[in-house]
């Protein structure tokens, strides 16, 4: 046998005190930072998820729905399209809180009382609410928004509407969810006016709403708006679920995000009915592919930050996270339209993070998930602890020919509620709402309208049955009632009955009050 | 009475003025002025000379059906609109035929609109004999509509309302097409209120301490 010649024993020699070294540095780090084991996630140092594009926070923060009164007893309820309403709101609130801020008290925040905000918004005075279904920190709302504003802003915490009035034109009014409080922000002069966006909105093509009471009589004191009649073309659309075969190459990638091309550390466990779970540690990161075609993805919290959580910064964090796990597209690839429906704060008092709640669109319609949503984020401390895909995927042929460009009138939006008094009884009744005999009719449907919250239009995906795969969307009177009951109808064909939901399930928050409606 | 005693609200309201402030949280009490008691005067005469006409009306028109109810307007009401919504609660299967038509009066030999605000510088006695005297002139087709379960309504809107006063009939007609039962409800319209006119408003039962408090704060750092 040969004998290596010196040079390369002292070469080999001069690297292995080079690596011994290294791994000196290493060791004398590790110790000196005191990290924990779970400190080294090898899946996160292998593979970080290619980030998708993400909507913009400005473009997803969007009123669910805008109320606009003529002051004439009529009203209007924009549920699409309000986007660029907003924005031109924003540039109003933005001139008001300027001007505001240089008069020589600046703008004060005052407490009013319900009745006053309702009637502010009756059918009295010409109106305009910007509604959403949660409440938006106000600091934040102002600081996002470039809203000048001084201490006695500190009272309001929290905005679901913002208001005008034509009983006061010179205050904008705040209604807060939460704890139902109301608030007008007061002005010396008339900084702001929206009276020419509501005359352009009456001047334009509109269907004309009125308070429940209106239709049904004094009996009943129920304010929620309703459409007189209705004209549409939306057509049944017909679709599939995202990956519903899980054995396709979209779904691995989307695990892939989870926890890195390498599977080596991931543990895979599929039950007996198929639903297969992947499982990183403990438990730490827990990825499902359901049968049902949902995705859910756990992970464990890291701790906390001690600070309170940013509403702005954790949705822009949801938003990416969706984008680099799966995109704000199906995942076959076919282009969705998602905006941000509701939001649930979340954690120990409240005041640990927020649940996102998405809702989808064709095209300018709302898209009704039956006992669920297409998407929910939670965000606990700025880190990812909850995420689920429950996505539908179509043709996007289809999707752009979803209406039939020939309207026809709906099934009368009043009779809806007449033709169906037994279904909406046994409903109501079985939630708790308290209503008179059903031998009784007439005080019975009171009960009923009474407990109307609202009435919306749009698409609904029914649960999968055994005679129906779930997979038709199909166009819907949505109507949520008192006691959190939400209920589906045909928009056309007899208004027959398709389904129902409750606002939990459906990403409504409901541990709060109910909106203010018209406050007729 | 109740949509009356509103729309007198707001008519007082629209007398007082002051600043927005004082909209929302309110200051000093309430004043009770001339000019207010005068419209209070003109608005009773108002009410008045209606329920008189409505009377005659009740009394002239053939006997009314339980099972259908005019809901919207209120009868003898007054609307701050140029849009009505009619709306008839129908509680059997029947068929009913809906008819809206306008009070107008002769003025020189031309047919106008009845001013419901002249009314109101009129005695209840000639006021209501205007009305009395007034034809019914119809502004749209009547509509049948026929309820086939044991609760429906029919609803409608009817827009571009000059001021007057109209009246809804309801006819229960039998199965050769004839009225048997007849319902009737008047209602004033008074036109839209302009956006000026709803600035004005004040709701001085917002006035409280709180409101004076705001105020002086306001106030000290001016």
């Amino acid at each position: 046998m040969k004998k290596p010649n010196t040079k390369t024993i002292e070469f080999f020699k001069t690297v292995l005190i080079v690596v011994l070294f290294f791994i000196t540095v290493l060791l004398l780090y590790f110790f000196w930072e005191n990290a924990t084991k779970d400190a080294f996630r090898f899946t996160e140092m292998i593979y970080t998820a290619e980030e998708e594009e993400a909507p913009e926070v400005i473009d997803t923060v969007i009123p669910t729905e805008i109320t606009v009164g003529f002051g004439n007893g009529v009203y209007t309820v924009i549920s699409d399209g309000g986007e660029l309403l907003w924005k031109e709101a924003l540039e109003k609130l933005k001139k008001f809180s300027a001007d505001g801020a240089k008069q020589s008290a600046g703008l004060l925040v005052s407490e009013i009382s319900e009745e006053t905000f309702r009637e502010a918004v009756s059918v009295k005075y010409s109106s305009i609410q910007f509604q959403f279904h949660y409440d938006i920190p106000f600091q934040e709302f102002c600081k996002f928004y470039d809203l000048s504003q001084n201490q006695s802003f500190e009272k309001i915490e929290g905005a679901a509407t913002v208001a005008w009035s034509g009983m006061g034109t010179e205050s904008i009014l705040i209604w807060q969810k939460t704890g139902n409080k109301y608030y007008a922000i007061i002005a010396d002069q008339n900084y702001t006016n929206f009276e020419d966006m509501i005359s352009r909105i009456e001047t334009g093509d509109h269907v004309s709403y009125y308070p429940a009471n209106t239709f049904f009589g004094s009996s009943v004191k129920s304010t929620a708006l309703l459409p007189l009649s209705l004209q549409s073309d939306l057509l049944e659309v017909e679709c599939g679920r995202e990956g519903a075969d899980s054995s396709d190459g979209k779904v691995k990638d989307l695990a892939e995000s989870f926890f890195g091309e390498s599977f080596d550390f991931i543990r895979k466990i599929t039950d007996t009915k198929g639903n297969i779970t992947y499982m990183y540690g403990y438990g730490q990161k827990i990825f499902n592919v359901n049968v049902d075609g949902t995705f859910e993805y756990k992970e464990e919290a890291s701790g906390s930050s001690g600070s309170s959580p940013k509403f702005f910064e954790s949705l822009d964090i949801a938003l990416s996270f969706v984008a680099s796990h799966g995109s704000w597209n199906s995942l076959d690839g076919t282009d969705m339209s998602v905006y941000l429906k509701t939001v649930l704060p979340v954690g120990e008092d409240k005041k640990k993070g927020y649940k996102f709640f998405f809702g989808m669109k064709i095209g300018s319609q709302n898209v009704y998930f039956e006992k669920s949503a297409p998407i929910v984020v939670e965000v606990v401390n700025g880190q990812v602890t909850y995420y689920k895909r429950d996505m539908i995927d179509f043709d996007q042929n289809t999707a752009a020919n979803y209406r039939s460009g020939m309207p026809e009138n709906t099934f009368d939006p009043v009779t809806v509620l007449t033709e169906n008094f037994d279904y909406i009884y046994d409903k109501l009744s079985e939630a708790g709402v308290a209503l008179a005999p059903r031998e009784n009719r007439e005080a019975a449907f009171d009960g009923i309208a009474d407990s109307i919250k609202a009435m919306e239009i749009g698409y609904v995906r029914p649960l999968p049955t055994a005679e129906n795969s779930g997979m038709v969307l199909k166009p819907c009177y949505r109507i949520t009632f008192g006691k959190k009951v939400i209920l589906y109808f045909d928009l056309f064909n007899k208004a027959e009955p398709i389904g129902s939901d409750r606002e939990e399930t459906a990403g409504q928050s409901g541990n709060t009050a109910d909106a203010p409606g018209s406050g007729a | 009475m109740r949509r009356y005693a509103r729309g007198y609200i707001i008519i007082l309201k629209s007398r007082r003025l002051c600043s927005d402030r004082k909209k929302w949280t309110g200051a000093g009490a309430i004043h009770e002025r001339k000019e207010e008691i005068s419209t209070m005067k003109k608005l009773i005469t108002i009410l008045v000379v209606i329920l008189t006409m409505f009377c005659t009306t009740a009394f002239a028109s053939a006997a009314t059906d339980p099972a259908v109810t005019i809901v919207n307007p209120a009868n003898e009401s007054m609307v701050y609109s140029d849009s009505l919504l009619v709306s008839v609660k129908v509680t059997q299967p029947k068929t009913i035929r809906v008819s809206v038509s306008e009070k107008r009066q002769t003025v020189d030999g031309v047919d106008v609109s009845i001013d419901v605000n002249k009314l109101t510088s009129e005695s209840a006695e000639i006021g209501a004999n205007i009305l009395k005297n007034a034809k019914n002139v119809q502004i749209c087709d009547s509509e049948k509509f026929t309820c086939s379960n044991n609760l429906s309504f029919y609803t409608k809107q009817i827009n571009n309302l000059n001021p007057g006063v109209y009246q809804i009939q309801v006819d229960t007609l039998n199965s050769a097409g004839e009225s048997v039962n007849s319902s009737t409800s008047l209602v004033a319209m008074m036109g839209k209120q302009s956006a000026e006119d709803q600035s004005k408003i004040i709701d001085a039962t917002q006035n409280n301490g709180i409101g004076k408090l705001f105020e002086l704060i306001k106030g000290l750092f001016k």
